[in-house]
């Protein structure tokens, strides 16, 4: 009951944040030079014909008028037209969403199954060289950047070794017609996981290593805490004290850090989409800037804006179910 | 929203207690201080890292002086006659960063290397791009570009959370919860594309890079500043200096903030790495600077065509960009386990 009452006022204090992050986008894009009249008319419209799609599009309105109207529509769940594309900017964004969203969780998954382990036995054996490697590791992950990680990864394994393919993502839900060499799901789901390894690895390795880091510090400020020494002082085995005691509780920040993380890795997907030529949010949202598609970059900024909030929501919550001091805000 | 407890416990990573550690007065702050200069001193990654900035600041320095300062004097025919010109400590060792050469070599591996465009050589030790540029001459006019935007980024944001994070702190209230809230928001969208966006609206170029990039991560220091000054708000001798009759102003720039600035410090030493890789990545797309001036994540940008026939290409703005990095992280956790011996990494 608790933790119900708990997700539905984080939830509800999320929407002043939603509601900036429409007034933020719509601001920057009524600040992007030209407008579509220019787009759609070419360089010397006529007064008429400009007046007439500037009506169509309420431009002529003030800009506070235009902004609530805008929300009006969003919130009818209508993010307007794509100039660019010539369809609605939902439908746009319906089609890419999943992709990014596949590879967001893709590397989530890969960093916090690399980095729990390698921060724990990292924190275990604190001083030794497995400590040092998982160190060194991690400081080079932090400080790589991923498109750059990406582009190495093509070098070596879709070009050298050709073991993983470089570009034109399969996705594991596509039609197994579509797919050249596959005659059924199972080959299309192994096709599709070649095709994101690569990709995963170039974005997942940053989460991974500020994972690890975390997880370190945060296990061996547990492991000096004094109730792990009174267990050890009790003659609890190491292992048990590890698995029953400490780790569970050095799980907390590690959460924190993963929530945080997620905007850093919205922004990396921008550029692996790039790197990987995968149509994804950020190839779409690449697209929109150039081509001033003024809805599109709207919608697609909002959307990725809300991705965030319910990432940070969906940790907050796990947090609290982890750590069961954290109250649910009756007190508050 | 749901990101203020979140940071509440980043916070308390990142600094730990560090109560006594250098309490209000000015006095005391001064040996914490050479406290923690003593302890950055005794830290052999610290100085490692220490090392790399300063020899990428060195790097920086010198394509500064090459590019903008001879560049200028050249104007005067007292220095044109010398022979000064723009470019001219590059000029005379390899070959122009920012025009093409006369006879271009395109795309030479390293020294050492062959590859189908022919052997490297000592005269293009790191080999050279699509247009026959020496690369090692390019990188180090991107360490220039690199470091100018990363430094003063952080900076901007630096100031810019100060003010925000210990107006905040100080007042409460609704200042408190319009400042936080604001700062949530721009927290929630995604970093790259608010400084694209932001980059699309106002300018391409490096200004707005550094401009978009800084208020970008405001937020940042000013959670950081604001979690401080909440603590120190209570200390005794605010109380006393507000007793006394200071203007807030007052009482908030000369010590309140003075004593939040620790881990303000390893946060900022921190962002500059994290900014030269946002810089790098805005590069990469085409925001930041603009060709012909080299930067890393436009060479990197220009080097995805030629993976396959020179890899080199690419690997050398990465590792540049990847060292560097590595020295103000190494320096930053250095710093901070001076600042913060209990969750010291040692």
């Amino acid at each position: 009951m608790g933790l119900m009452r708990y997700t539905a006022r984080r939830l509800a204090q999320a929407v002043p944040v939603v509601m900036g992050i429409t007034l933020i986008t719509f601001l920057l894009t009524d600040a992007i030079p030209g407008d579509p009249v220019s787009i759609m008319l070419g360089p010397s419209p006529s007064a008429q014909q400009a007046a007439a799609i500037r009506a169509q599009f309420g431009l002529d309105r003030p800009l506070y008028v235009r902004y609530f109207n805008y929300l009006l529509s969003v919130l009818q769940g209508d993010l307007g037209q794509s100039l660019y594309y010539g369809v609605p900017v939902t439908r746009k964004i319906a089609e890419r969403l999943p992709v990014t969203i596949l590879l967001l969780a893709s590397s989530f998954a890969f960093a916090i199954a690399a980095a729990v382990p390698l921060g724990i036995i990292s924190a275990k054996r604190r001083n030794k060289p497995t400590d040092h490697v998982s160190r060194v590791v991690a400081l080079v992950g932090v400080s790589t950047p991923s498109f750059w990680i990406g582009l190495m990864l093509i070098i070596i394994f879709a070009y050298q070794v050709q073991w993983f393919p470089a570009t034109s993502l399969v996705l594991p839900w596509a039609p197994v017609s579509a797919v050249d060499g596959a005659s059924s799901r199972i080959d299309v789901l192994v096709i599709a996981a070649k095709h994101l390894t690569l990709p995963t690895l170039s974005l997942g390795t940053l989460q991974m290593a500020a994972i690890t880091r975390i997880e370190r510090s945060s296990m061996l400020e547990v492991l000096s805490a004094e109730y792990v020494k009174l267990a050890r002082a009790y003659g609890v085995p190491e292992t048990t004290i590890l698995r029953r005691h400490a780790f569970r509780n050095a799980q907390l920040p590690v959460i924190t850090i993963v929530g945080l993380q997620l905007t850093t890795a919205i922004g990396g997907a921008v550029l692996t989409e790039t790197v990987f030529s995968i149509s994804g949010m950020g190839t779409l949202i690449l697209t929109a800037i150039v081509n001033q598609d003024f809805q599109l970059v709207m919608g697609t900024t909002l959307v990725l804006g809300l991705v965030f909030v319910v990432g940070v929501v969906v940790t907050d919550i796990s947090y609290a179910y982890v750590d069961p001091r954290v109250s649910y805000g009756e007190g508050e | 929203m749901a990101t203020r407890d979140a940071d509440s416990t980043r916070i308390d990573v990142l600094e730990g207690d560090r109560e006594g550690d250098e309490s209000g007065e000015a006095a005391e702050a001064n040996v914490g201080w050479r406290y923690t200069l003593i302890q950055v001193r005794r830290d052999p990654t610290a100085l490692v890292g220490l090392a790399i900035i300063a020899f990428m600041g060195v790097i920086a320095l010198i394509a500064t002086i090459d590019a903008v300062v001879f560049g200028y004097l050249a104007q005067y025919s007292f220095f044109s006659n010398l022979g000064v010109e723009q470019y001219w400590f590059a000029r005379t060792y390899w070959v122009n960063p920012a025009i093409d050469p006369a006879n271009p070599t395109p795309l030479l591996p390293p020294v050492g290397f062959e590859n189908t465009f022919g052997q490297g050589t000592w005269a293009h030790p790191l080999g050279t791009d699509a247009r026959g540029r020496d690369i090692l001459v390019r990188l180090f006019y991107g360490t220039r570009i690199a470091m100018t935007v990363a430094v003063v980024s952080t900076v901007l944001a630096l100031v810019g959370g100060t003010i925000v994070g210990s107006v905040a702190g100080y007042y409460g209230g609704w200042t408190d919860d319009v400042l936080m809230r604001a700062s949530e928001t721009i927290f929630a969208i995604p970093f790259l594309i608010l400084v694209i966006a932001f980059m699309t609206a106002f300018g391409r170029d490096l200004t707005f890079a550094m401009v978009g990039v800084g208020i970008a991560t405001i937020p940042t220091f000013a959670r950081l500043i604001r979690s401080r000054v909440l603590s120190v708000r209570e200390e005794d001798y605010v109380e006393a200096a507000r007793a006394a009759g200071l203007k807030d102003r007052d009482i908030i720039f000369r010590h309140v903030v003075p004593n939040s600035f620790a881990p303000v410090l390893v946060q900022a030493t921190l962002q500059v790495g994290i900014n030269i890789i946002i810089v790098a990545g805005l590069s990469f797309l085409g925001f930041g600077a603009q060709p012909p001036t080299p930067s890393w994540g436009q060479m990197l940008a220009s080097s995805r065509g030629y993976l396959l026939p020179n890899p080199w290409y690419s690997i050398w703005p990465g590792l540049a960009i990847l060292v560097t990095v590595v020295g103000f992280n190494l320096f930053g956790d250095g710093l901070r386990d001076a600042l913060d011996p209990r969750i010291s990494n040692q």
